[in-house]
């Protein structure tokens, strides 16, 4: 399946207020962080360098 | 009472000794049964199957590990064909295995594309191969790979165990076995180390290890040596998606290090131990009627949850969750021990937020 992304904004002022450090990976609601280990995040990441451009977040 | 003075003890058709006795008082013994801890593989007796017990497969459809714990399917370079797989009471009789991983082609690939692949896999983290006991750069070492298969497939059949590395620079590796009957057999490689062979000693991935059910012309190559050109098989390899009434199953996948290439009997565990090694890599949170960990009030217009997994998990994974309520939780800081988000709802003395499903993959 070709998959394609969302950011997620910024947390709640309470939560501190800094981006949100997951990605929505669209086609089934996956939230998959920013840790390098992880495979999916290492597809999102090449998916990003073959110039394709996440969905800015709401 | 007497003594036994000897330097070895060997079987009259064997070439090197079952145990060496040393000059110290000590001896080194070749056993291969009874033996505890050496399978560095994870759910090789096919017991876990956490996401569900059947699934059907193709290019792009439910590629990966989508049924069997730790064991996954892909079709490389949009590879025709399809397969459904299942986990079968099919197994090896009075072995002590309940459970079979079975491969039911559904729709045929010819293999007349040079590029095809279709491969069953199991992957290991880094780490684990630094830490097997596999003298990796010894050629002297082995990683011993046993199987039992089973294929209905008739006539005389050669199936390929491929390796690939992924640290450094990637080196692949086939080894053949024949498959001479329909009946099941179990199967025996064993892998030389290489001097330029590299694992990490850290938690990412590692090793490939593939069964090629259909390797096309482009990735085949020698057997039995190591190499740095991509293969998957060699000229002699079956293409076990010739038909569809043609089925496979696999069943007792060993790996494991050793000094002489012989496998060891198939190391059994319980389904507590091998469930928990799997939920390294994923987990499954069974909830009864869907009623799942609750959020709770943090401040007065925010709720909070937090999902504790039952070991930690490889990575820090990806998450795929459903939740009943009012507003849309947003995911915080996950770690490989828990998961926890937050909502923005206000207080109420009825209104509730709770996780109805949720699923945390940190596979290879």
């Amino acid at each position: 399946m070709n998959y394609t992304y969302k950011l997620l904004g910024n947390d709640l002022d309470v939560m501190g207020g800094k981006p949100v450090e997951f990605i929505l990976r669209k086609e089934d609601n996956a939230y998959i962080p920013f840790d390098e280990a992880n495979t999916d995040y290492q597809k999102y990441l090449k998916w990003v360098a073959e110039g394709n451009t996440p969905e800015a977040a709401d | 009472m007497s003594t036994l003075k000897v330097d070895g003890i060997r079987s009259n058709s064997a070439t090197s000794d079952a145990i060496t006795l040393a000059s110290d008082g000590t001896c080194t013994a070749n056993i291969t049964n009874n033996l505890s801890n050496r399978r560095i593989n994870i759910n090789g007796g096919m017991q876990v199957w956490q996401r569900g017990t059947y699934v059907s497969v193709s290019d792009g459809n439910n590629e990966e590990v989508q049924a069997c714990d730790r064991y996954g399917f892909k079709f490389g370079n949009s590879a025709a064909g399809a397969a459904t797989i299942s986990q079968s009471g099919d197994v090896p009789t009075n072995l002590g295995f309940a459970n079979s991983f079975k491969i039911g082609v559904t729709t045929i690939n010819n293999n007349s594309a040079a590029d095809t692949q279709i491969n069953f896999f199991h992957r290991f983290e880094a780490q684990d191969i630094v830490n097997s006991g596999w003298k990796y750069n010894d050629s002297n070492s082995f990683l011993t790979i046993s199987f039992y298969f089973k294929s209905n497939k008739s006539g005389t059949n050669k199936l390929p165990v491929r390796l690939e590395t992924q640290d450094g620079t990637k080196y692949w590796y086939v080894s053949e076995i024949t498959q001479s009957n329909t009946n099941w057999n179990r199967y025996t490689v064993k892998i030389p180390g290489n001097s330029n062979l590299t694992f990490n000693n850290d938690n990412g991935y590692g090793l490939d290890v593939s069964w090629f059910l259909t390797a096309g012309s482009t990735y085949h190559g020698t057997a039995d040596t190591w190499g740095t050109t991509q293969i998957h098989g060699t000229s002699n390899s079956t293409n076990y998606f010739d038909s569809t009434a043609n089925d496979m199953w696999f069943t007792g996948i060993q790996i494991e290090a050793t000094t002489t290439g012989i496998a060891s009997d198939f190391e059994y565990r319980s389904y507590a131990q091998e469930l928990a090694l799997c939920q390294r890599y994923y987990f499954k949170h069974v909830m009864t009627d869907n009623i799942g960990p609750y959020f709770c009030q943090y401040t007065a217009n925010t709720r909070f949850v937090h999902d504790f997994f039952p070991v930690e998990m490889r990575s820090v994974p990806t998450s795929t969750v459903t939740y009943g309520g009012s507003g849309t939780p947003t995911p915080y800081k996950a770690s490989k021990t828990h998961f926890k988000a937050y909502v923005a709802v206000g207080y109420t003395s009825t209104g509730t937020n709770n996780l109805t499903s949720a699923e945390y993959s940190a596979e290879l």
